[in-house]
């Protein structure tokens, strides 16, 4: 507490304590340059020069991009390594049910009981080829129909497709698996619901450019895996891709596909999006052609949020940290990269999208919060330069005031150094101006003029004169000459004057000549009592 | 009171020495200024060129002597107001209304001091 008091104390000092002008000075310079430097933080905020959303937001989708990437590449290269061990078993069982039957591919058209047995056999190989794969479905497909004499014959085919009728994405193994395509018996066999659109065979029209793929030499399976473009699944309401991997047979002939499906409902759990805090981050599978990101031929993940939908066509201008994919109505900002995953057409390409919307309302909240941080800023320093300049001023202008009506007292009271000298010397000019205006001096000044007076009053005739001479501003080397005395009778002179009025010096004299001429006294020297 | 002085000088300088005296009309002692030896004392000029310059130069010199001579009797004397007589330091008297000579003070029944003690009075 003591030292509490002491420090207070202290501080009150201090405060007392005249400040040179020029610290003062420094001070508001330095408050001034503060607020400059507010004010133009200010117009560069305002310019969007501090913004570094844009440096932010790409380092988000680069990192976004990169996992989607890792993430689906992983996924697609797994379904694809499951399709191939499918159709490398589907080739062994069917070369094994041919050679036992004697039979080629070609005989198992209008052949429905080989058919049948064949996809008994295939039926838990696909059902567990669907479990095991993350994917909505599954299906084999042979280059034979039962009835090659139907309409329909040229574009139909054998085959089973498995699907399930209500996943979700945490996994399959509460799942329902539904009959799409196949032979009702192997469903009810399995005791297999059958989907509400089932049908014996497939349409072939289903798999883009099936007629070729029959024609297709393959080496290695690996190298002939593709995906088709998203298209409606007949009869459906539901959108899908199909992986696909051709069925050798033992000439290594292709003679069917296999592969796994992926539902949009499928991609939509399975890649959410992620919420930034630059908006949701939808990620995105699909070709790229030119500047056009394909989302109709693509898979998107959800999109919940935005008003992205797998319809749109998404023009793509690329910037410096992100580019910019427009549908039209709609703007996106993101990052897209092409993957290993092959579509019907190349490459595809994985995408991750922000709605430029979300963006920009982020990124002018920031901006707004850096302007009206700098406001602050500015209203502060701006604040501080009045305080101190009005602080810097007053003090002057109160001692203008003040010399102004005469009512400087001469203390150091303004806190500025300068001027409380300043005020000072005022003072005592005005000080001595009022003595000798008034002819009034303090008592104590009063009592030592009169005693001097009256000293001066026992000065001989001859001394009065010898100090008229000083008076009238002679020199004591010209008395002689005008007084036809010596100069050593001057000195004795001088001697007595000196003793007569208690001075010691002619400077002492000199000084109080001076002082009563100022008060216009001199007759009380040189008068004659 | 420089040409008073001045006035009163007597020369008592030779060819080789300058120097000048002044009687106080008191008490009758002469003051001798300080001898002042000139520059070419001793010096023959070897033609008439020369003393011609010479005596050129002891004028000039002379008047210079005199005139520091001046100065200095204007130390030592002073001028009686009343008889205007030109009387040394011991014979002047600081008076109370006016300064004079010891004659003066003793005829007008003044007192005063003298500016210099004389040697008996300081020796007192």
């Amino acid at each position: 507490m003591g030292r509490i008091k002491e420090i207070l104390r202290l501080t009150a000092q201090i405060k007392k304590q005249s400040v040179s002008m020029q610290r003062r000075l420094l001070l508001y310079w330095f408050s001034m340059v503060l607020a400059i430097a507010a004010a133009l933080l200010l117009i560069l905020s305002v310019a969007g020069v501090f913004n570094n959303q844009s440096q932010k937001v790409h380092e988000t989708l680069q990192l976004q991009l990169d996992n989607a990437q890792i993430q689906l590449e992983q996924h697609m290269e797994s379904l694809e390594a499951y399709t191939i061990a499918l159709s490398e078993q589907i080739s062994r069982e069917l070369d094994s049910l041919l050679t036992e039957n004697g039979m080629t591919v070609a005989d198992l058209n209008d052949n429905p009981e080989l058919l049948q047995r064949l996809q008994e056999n295939l039926m838990p190989r696909l059902y567990m080829a669907l479990q095991l794969s993350r994917c909505s479905g599954a299906y084999l497909v042979l280059n034979a129909t039962t009835n090659t004499s139907s309409d329909k014959a040229s574009h139909s085919a054998s085959g089973l497709y498995l699907r399930y009728a209500n996943f979700h994405a945490k996994g399959a193994a509460d799942q329902d698996v539904v009959f799409f395509r196949g032979i009702p018996e192997i469903a009810r066999a399995e005791r297999l619901e059958l989907h509400n659109r089932w049908n014996l065979e497939f349409d072939t029209d289903l798999f883009p450019g099936y007629d070729a793929w029959m024609q297709t030499e393959v080496g290695r399976l690996a190298d002939s895996c593709r995906w088709t473009e998203r298209f409606r699944l007949t009869d459906t309401w539901e959108d899908v891709q199909l992986l696909c991997v051709p069925i050798l047979d033992k000439s290594g002939k292709v003679c069917g596909l296999c592969g796994m499906e992926l539902s949009s409902l499928y991609c939509y759990l399975s890649y959410p999006e992620l919420n930034s805090s630059f908006g949701p981050i939808i990620t995105v599978l699909a070709p790229v052609e030119g500047t056009k990101l394909l989302l109709d031929k693509g898979m998107n993940g959800s999109a919940d949020g935005t008003f992205l939908t797998d319809a749109d066509t998404l023009s793509i201008r690329d910037g410096r940290y992100f580019s910019t994919y427009s549908s039209g109505s709609d703007r996106y900002i993101g990052l897209h990269s092409e993957t290993e995953v092959l579509g019907a057409d190349g490459g595809l390409s994985v995408a991750v999208l922000i709605p430029e919307s979300t963006y920009a309302a982020c990124r002018d909240t920031n901006r707004l919060v850096l302007i009206l941080c700098s406001l602050l800023l500015l209203a502060t320093t701006a604040g501080l330069s009045v305080f101190l300049s009005k602080r810097f001023v007053q003090p002057i202008l109160q001692t203008i005031q003040a010399i102004r009506s005469e009512e400087v007292t001469g203390e150091g009271e303004t806190g500025i150094s300068e001027l409380d000298e300043l005020v000072a010397f005022v003072s005592s000019r005005s000080n001595a101006k009022a003595l000798q205006r008034e002819n009034v001096l303090p008592p104590d000044m009063e009592e030592l003029f009169r005693s001097f007076a009256d000293r001066a009053k026992t000065l001989s005739t001859a001394e009065r004169t010898i100090m008229k001479y000083y008076i009238d501003g002679h020199e004591i080397t010209e008395i002689p000459e005008l007084a036809f005395i010596s100069i050593h009778t001057v000195k004795k002179h001088n001697s007595n004057i000196y003793q007569k009025l208690g001075i010691s010096s002619r400077d002492e004299l000199m000084l109080y000549i001076d002082l009563f001429r100022r008060l216009d006294r001199l007759n009380e020297l040189t008068d004659t009592p | 009171m420089k040409e008073i002085v001045k006035a009163l000088l007597k020369d008592c300088s030779t060819r080789d020495v300058f120097c000048f005296s002044i009687r106080c009309a008191e008490c009758g002692q002469v003051w001798s200024s300080r001898q002042t030896r000139f520059s070419k004392a001793g010096v023959h000029p070897k033609s008439e060129g020369k003393q011609v310059i010479f005596d050129a130069l002891y004028q000039k010199e002379h008047e210079l002597a005199k005139n520091n001579a001046v100065r200095e009797a204007t130390d030592i004397f002073n001028r009686c107001p009343i008889c205007r007589r030109t009387v040394c330091n011991r014979c002047f008297l600081i008076c109370e209304d006016l300064d004079m000579c010891v004659h003066c003070a003793s005829q007008l029944n003044e007192q005063g001091a003298p500016v210099t003690p004389s040697l008996v009075e300081m020796v007192v």
